[in-house]
């Protein structure tokens, strides 16, 4: 049967949402058309003014309808200590956890070369600047645990190599609150190949 | 461990069904076309491996019974073990009532396949060796093939950055740790592999070696050190060849007998028997290490073996005491120590030996 074609226009668009695929942007379709016609007025207004009034922050790349992002123009965060993400969602994720109070720089994608995904020189450009504006003590990147993530990794330490700066890396294992009992097989043996050293070896003297 | 009940809905010309199998030996006999492989393929399924290779998952369900198939399958021996798995698009596996991931699955019910190829393991190419000691190790240690995977999707941002004209030195850093660690467990490995084809010396022609030989290094080098520095120094190699000269990938495992190349000194026939004890002595690794019998998946191996050689498999198959489903074209075999099950169109006739 052919549809209308304001309909299949709808779906079209909907269907390029990620993890949407033909039936489920249908049924968005005909949802949207059977809610009150305001419902699709606010809809779109909201969809416009997103577009039109967000941008990315010009000191991290973090999202921000203003001069600078909400973590940037805190006082009270930290500014010795900068996050290297991959992502504006990796970002948020980190923020909603509540667990970084420090600052944040987003490199806006990783580095693909089978996919033509880099991070463009003017990027790493800014990177250096901030780290220096901000007179940073280290630098913590936060990459996907993938070989994708691994290479922007070095990216950013290659071209932080003549930055005095410590630069450390999110570990990766056992989830915290888990026990070993329930973990998997791959989580296991990777917790175990990134082990932490309690102590190195010379016994230490006992109590008296 | 050892499969009690195999159900499946669905799958590919095999449609619906369910079978109960006891421990020792099963042989699955039917003319081509039959269903036997695909019948092997739901272990693999089952067992975490995904589809045989040269397969895809999204041909599993039948096509015209839906767009998914189901399989569940109940194990015992060293412990009772229920697993799922839906196919289609995407797959899902569940071990008991919870979702898992595959190599849960490969841990909890080690199960080790081998195709007619696989008997080319002493005279075939490298790469059959390497996808025999690469299966064997991902049995053993639950990340290796997490890390080969990435291993190898580094090699290909490698070469499409060489074909770009760019710097490939940034994945050099992640290469090499990754190519080191894949080359430790390999050796690993191959160790395991030789200690337990020791046992196994009524299958052997004389003093056997069994040898990584690391892609690209001489014998005796600092392989770590060699890997950063021919990986710079040979970019023109690379250029032309399209990939590095050096690493995991370009490894072979070396296997000689008294001292000479097994390909040259052995007979066709001793060849085939050398392979049949690889085959059975990585089981007895696996069994060791993961303290739990594997199960064997065998398609179409003895077609190439004579019949002293088919003699000399089952027996050595029927000492293992494990769960080993066999498929063969012809309608048996002369001196089958176990229990044939006979399959045409998709379906099991009633006759049972």
């Amino acid at each position: 049967m052919v549809l209308p074609e304001a309909l299949t226009r709808l779906t079209t668009f909907l269907q390029r949402l990620p993890g949407v695929g033909e039936k489920s942007a249908r049924r968005m379709a005909f949802f949207l058309f059977q809610q009150d016609p305001s419902f699709a007025d606010q809809l779109a207004e909201a969809l416009v003014t997103l577009r039109r009034s967000l941008h990315p922050c010009p000191q991290c790349g973090n999202l921000t309808d203003g001069d600078c992002c909400g973590v940037c123009g805190d006082p009270m965060r930290e500014r010795d200590t900068l996050c290297v993400v991959e992502s504006v969602e990796d970002l948020m994720s980190l923020e909603q956890a509540g667990i970084f109070s420090g600052q944040y720089f987003v490199l806006g994608g990783r580095v693909s070369p089978l996919e033509g995904e880099e991070i463009s020189p003017e990027t790493l450009e800014r990177l250096r600047g901030r780290i220096r504006d901000l007179r940073v003590r280290e630098v913590v990147v936060a990459t996907n645990p993938r070989i994708e993530g691994d290479l922007a990794c070095h990216v950013v330490v290659d071209a932080l190599a003549d930055v005095p700066v410590r630069i450390t890396r999110l570990a990766y294992g056992l989830p915290v609150g888990g026990s070993i009992g329930f973990a998997d097989r791959v989580t296991l043996h990777a917790a175990l190949e990134s082990r932490l050293v309690v102590r190195s070896g010379e016994a230490s003297p006992g109590p008296d | 461990m050892y499969c009690h009940i195999l159900a499946w809905k669905n799958f590919r010309n095999l449609k619906h069904g369910r079978v109960e199998l006891s421990p020792g030996l099963w042989l699955l006999s039917g003319a081509n076309g039959a269903g036997k492989t695909n019948f092997l393929e739901m272990f693999h399924y089952i067992g975490g491996w995904g589809p045989l290779p040269g397969r895809r998952v999204s041909d599993a369900p039948s096509w015209d019974q839906g767009d998914r198939a189901f399989l569940s399958a109940r194990f015992m021996g060293e412990e009772e073990v229920e697993c799922a798995a839906s196919l289609g698009r995407t797959t899902a596996l569940a071990l008991g009532k919870a979702r898992c991931r595959a190599p849960d699955l490969r841990g909890r019910i080690p199960s080790l396949l081998f195709l007619p190829d696989d008997l080319a393991l002493v005279e075939g190419s490298p790469s059959v060796r390497r996808r025999f000691v690469d299966r064997m190790a991902a049995l053993l240690f639950p990340l290796y093939a997490r890390r080969l995977h990435d291993y190898g999707r580094g090699l290909r941002h490698r070469a499409a950055l060489i074909r770009q004209g760019r710097s490939p030195a940034v994945t050099e850093k992640v290469l090499a740790p990754l190519g080191n660690w894949i080359w430790s467990l390999r050796g690993r490995t191959v160790e395991m592999l030789l200690k337990n084809l020791r046992l196994l010396s009524p299958l052997l022609p004389g003093e056997l070696s069994v040898v990584l030989r690391r892609g690209g290094v001489s014998p005796g080098e600092d392989f770590q050190g060699s890997f950063l520095e021919k990986l710079n120094n040979y970019r023109d190699e690379e250029r032309r060849m399209g990939y590095p000269s050096v690493g995991p990938h370009r490894d072979d495992i070396s296997i000689e007998v008294d001292g000479l190349a097994a390909a040259r000194r052995l007979s066709r026939g001793q060849r085939r028997r050398l392979a049949v004890a690889l085959v059975v002595a990585s089981g007895y690794a696996v069994q060791e290490h993961l303290g739990r019998s594997p199960l064997l998946l065998l398609d179409e191996v003895a077609a190439e073996l004579d019949p002293p050689g088919k003699g000399l498999l089952f027996s050595s198959l029927e000492e293992t005491s494990w769960q080993v489903v066999a498929t063969t074209a012809e309608e048996g075999f002369d001196g089958w120590p176990g229990r044939t099950l006979r399959l045409s169109d998709g379906a099991f006739s009633p006759r049972e030996s």
